[in-house]
C-alpha cells in the first residue's frame, strides 16, 4: 500500500476483480444445459441399459447376471461382428474416397455448375428408409436397370441380371449407403476445398505448382483430420443403422443392428438384455476405432502432417 | 501429353455423369410406380395406369395425414430443444477458452461417433418409469439426442467465423449480453441457424429406430407407417408414401432458400 494506494482503493480493485472474474465465467453457463442433457440421456441412458441387461432373469430360472453376454460368445455372433464391422468400414472408405474425389472435381472444374452441386447434395434430404427402397426398385433383378439392360440388348431374361439386392456380399447395402453418404462427405468438405483453392491459387501460380501439388501440400494436410472424422461418422452410423440392411440384405446376412432389433421387438421382454448387449458391442467397437484414429492423428501431427 | 489430358477430361466427365445418374435415376421408376399397380418385367413403362395407391393413401386407413402430423409435431419439438440447448452451447464453445473444453465438445458430439441405440433403449426404460411423459415429448427427446450434434457443429462453425470483434466493440459501447446476442449475433447467425434447422427437421423426419424404441412402436410417424409396406414389397403404395415424404422436405428446402434470399437481400439493402 505504500505506493500511493489507500485502503479503499485496494478494496474497490478487489471487488472489481471479483466482478470481472464472475463475468468472465458467466459465459460458460451456456454450455450447461446441453452438456447435462447429453450426460443424462446419452451417458445415463447407456449406463442404465447396461444395468438393465445385467439384471438376472428369473424367467430362465438361472441366476447368472451375465447370461446375455455369455450367449453372445459363439462363432456365429463373431461372424456377424466381422460382417457388420467390415460392411461399415467398406461403406466408410468407399464413401470417403468417392466423396473426396467428387468434392475436388466439383470445386476445381464445375464450380459454376450450380445444378450439379444440387444433384450431389440432394440425397442428404432423403431418409435412409427411402434410399433403401429407391435403390431396391432399380437394382433388383426385375428392377428398372435390368429392364434398361434388356432394352439395350445386354440381357435376355431377368435371371441373367446380376444379383445385387438380397445378395451374398451385401452389394445392395453398400450401394444404398453410398447413395446417402457420398453426398454427406461432399457437403462436409466441399466448402473448405473451395476456400482453400481460392486462398492458395495465387501462391500456387507464383510457385508454379499444379493443381495436384496444391492437393498434396495444402488441401490434404489441412483437410485430412476432418475427412477422416467424416468417415468415422459414416462408419459409426452404418454400424448402428437398421433400415438399409433390414430391407436390402438377405435374412441370413447377419447384420447386428437387424438381429438386435428383432430380439428387442419380437421375442419379448426377457430377450431385451440380448439386444442391449449386441448394441453395446457395436458402441464399444466404434469407441475403440475412434481412440485408434485419434492416436494415429496425434502421431501424424508429430510427423509434420506428411501423407506420403 | 495432350492425349493424356484429353483422356483425363473424358474420365472426369464420365465419373461425374455416372454419379449424377446414380443419384437421380431411381426417382423416375419411383414416380411411375406410384401411378400403377402392375408393371411386369421388361416393360420400361407400364401399360395400365391407376391412382388406387393415392386413393388408399388419402383414405382414413392410409393414415398418411396422421403420419405427417405426428412427424411434424415431433420435428417441431425437436427443433425447439435444439434451439434452446444448441445455440448457447455453440456460443460458449466458440467464444470461451476453458479447461476440459475438448472433453465437453466431444461429449456433445458423441452421438455422431458412437452408435446411440443402446442409450435410447435405456432412455425408453426411464420414460416408462415416468409414464406421465407424453409420447411426443419422449420421442422428441430421443430425436434431440440424435440431432443436437449436427446442430451444435453447424452453429459453432458460424460463431467461429463471426469472431469476437464486433461483440467487444458493443461491450465498450455499453451493450449487455442480451443486446449483443439479439442485435449482433442473431442476424449474423441466421443463415446457419436456418441450415441447422433444416438438417434437424430432415433428420428427425427420417428416424425409424429411435422413434420405434422410444414410443414402443405406437407413435406412427411417416417412417413407421411406411416400413411394413416397404418390407412387404408393395411397390405401388410405398412409392406413393415416398412421394408424400418428399413434399415436406421439398417445401422445407424451398423455404430455406427463400428465407436465405430474403435475409441476404435485407443485408444488401442495409449496406446501401
Amino acid at each position: 500500500m505504500s505506493n500511493g494506494w489507500n485502503e479503499d482503493g485496494w478494496k474497490m480493485w478487489r471487488i472489481n476483480e471479483l466482478g470481472h472474474q464472475i463475468n468472465k465465467h458467466k459465459g460458460l453457463l451456456g454450455i450447461l444445459p446441453a452438456l447435462l442433457f447429453m450426460l443424462i440421456f446419452f451417458l445415463g441412458g447407456s449406463i442404465h441399459s447396461v444395468t438393465l441387461s445385467l439384471e438376472s432373469q428369473p424367467v430362465h430360472g438361472q441366476q447368472d447376471q451375465f447370461w446375455a453376454y455369455k450367449e453372445l460368445l459363439n462363432l456365429s455372433f463373431f461372424r456377424s461382428v466381422g460382417i457388420t464391422v467390415g460392411m461399415a468400414a467398406a461403406v466408410a472408405v468407399f464413401s470417403g474416397v468417392t466423396g473426396l474425389l467428387a468434392a475436388l472435381l466439383l470445386a476445381e472444374r464445375f464450380r459454376q455448375w450450380k445444378w450439379l452441386q444440387i444433384i450431389f447434395q440432394l440425397p442428404i434430404g432423403i431418409p435412409h428408409l427411402l434410399s433403401a427402397y429407391l435403390l431396391m426398385q432399380v437394382f433388383m433383378q426385375s428392377g428398372w436397370y435390368s429392364r434398361m439392360a434388356y432394352h439395350f440388348g445386354w440381357i435376355d431374361s431377368f435371371e441373367s441380371f446380376p444379383v445385387l439386392v438380397h445378395d451374398d456380399w451385401g452389394i445392395g447395402v453398400i450401394l444404398a449407403y453410398m447413395w446417402k453418404e457420398v453426398p454427406f462427405i461432399v457437403l462436409l468438405i466441399y466448402p473448405f476445398i473451395v476456400k482453400l483453392i481460392s486462398d492458395w491459387k495465387e501462391t500456387a501460380m507464383v510457385l508454379g505448382g499444379s493443381f495436384f501439388q496444391t492437393v498434396r501440400w495444402v488441401i490434404v494436410p489441412i483437410l485430412l483430420p476432418m475427412w477422416v472424422g467424416g468417415m468415422w461418422v459414416v462408419f459409426a452410423f452404418t454400424l448402428g443403422a437398421y433400415e438399409i440392411p433390414a430391407l436390402l440384405a438377405k435374412t441370413s446376412f447377419g447384420s447386428i443392428p437387424v438381429m438386435a432389433f428383432q430380439e428387442y421387438s419380437q421375442f419379448g421382454l426377457e430377450r431385451q438384455p440380448l439386444a442391449i448387449a449386441m448394441n453395446l458391442v457395436l458402441a464399444a467397437i466404434s469407441l475403440l476405432v475412434g481412440c485408434l484414429l485419434i492416436y494415429l492423428q496425434l502421431g501424424w501431427y508429430k510427423k509434420g502432417r506428411r501423407v506420403w | 501429353m495432350v492425349k493424356r489430358k484429353r483422356a483425363q477430361r473424358i474420365l472426369i466427365i464420365i465419373f461425374i455423369i455416372l454419379f449424377s445418374l446414380f443419384f437421380l435415376l431411381p426417382f423416375i421408376p419411383l414416380t411411375v410406380w406410384s401411378f400403377t399397380k402392375q408393371w411386369p418385367w421388361p416393360l420400361l413403362l407400364p401399360e395400365k395406369w391407376s391412382i388406387d395407391s393415392w386413393k388408399y393413401l388419402l383414405s382414413a386407413s392410409g393414415r398418411a395425414g396422421e403420419g405427417i402430423v405426428n412427424s411434424l409435431i415431433v420435428a417441431a419439438l425437436t427443433l425447439m430443444g435444439n434451439l434452446l440447448l444448441g445455440i448457447p452451447a455453440a456460443r460458449t464453445l466458440a467464444q470461451y477458452e476453458f479447461r476440459g473444453k475438448m472433453i465437453v465438445f466431444s461429449i456433445l458430439l458423441a452421438p455422431l461417433f458412437i452408435p446411440y441405440t443402446v442409450s435410447i433403449m435405456g432412455m425408453f426404460d426411464f420414460a416408462i418409469r415416468f409414464d406421465f411423459i407424453n409420447d411426443y415429448i419422449s420421442v422428441a427427446i430421443a430425436h434431440l439426442l440424435v440431432t443436437l450434434p449436427y446442430f451444435v457443429a453447424t452453429i459453432w462453425f458460424q460463431f467461429r467465423l463471426i469472431g469476437r470483434k464486433l461483440q467487444e466493440a458493443a461491450i465498450s459501447l455499453g451493450a449487455n449480453e442480451w443486446k449483443i446476442f439479439i442485435w449482433i449475433e442473431w442476424p449474423l447467425l441466421l443463415p446457419s441457424i436456418l441450415l441447422g434447422s433444416f438438417l434437424v427437421i430432415v433428420i428427425s423426419f427420417s428416424q425409424y429406430l429411435p422413434t420405434w424404441i422410444m414410443s414402443g412402436g405406437t407413435l406412427l410417424t411417416i417412417p413407421l407407417i411406411m416400413f411394413p409396406f416397404a418390407s412387404s414389397g408393395n411397390s405401388s403404395i410405398v412409392a406413393a408414401y415416398s412421394l408424400v415424404f418428399f413434399v415436406p422436405i421439398l417445401v422445407l428446402m424451398i423455404m430455406y432458400y427463400l428465407l436465405l434470399r430474403i435475409n441476404s437481400r435485407k443485408h444488401f439493402m442495409d449496406r446501401r
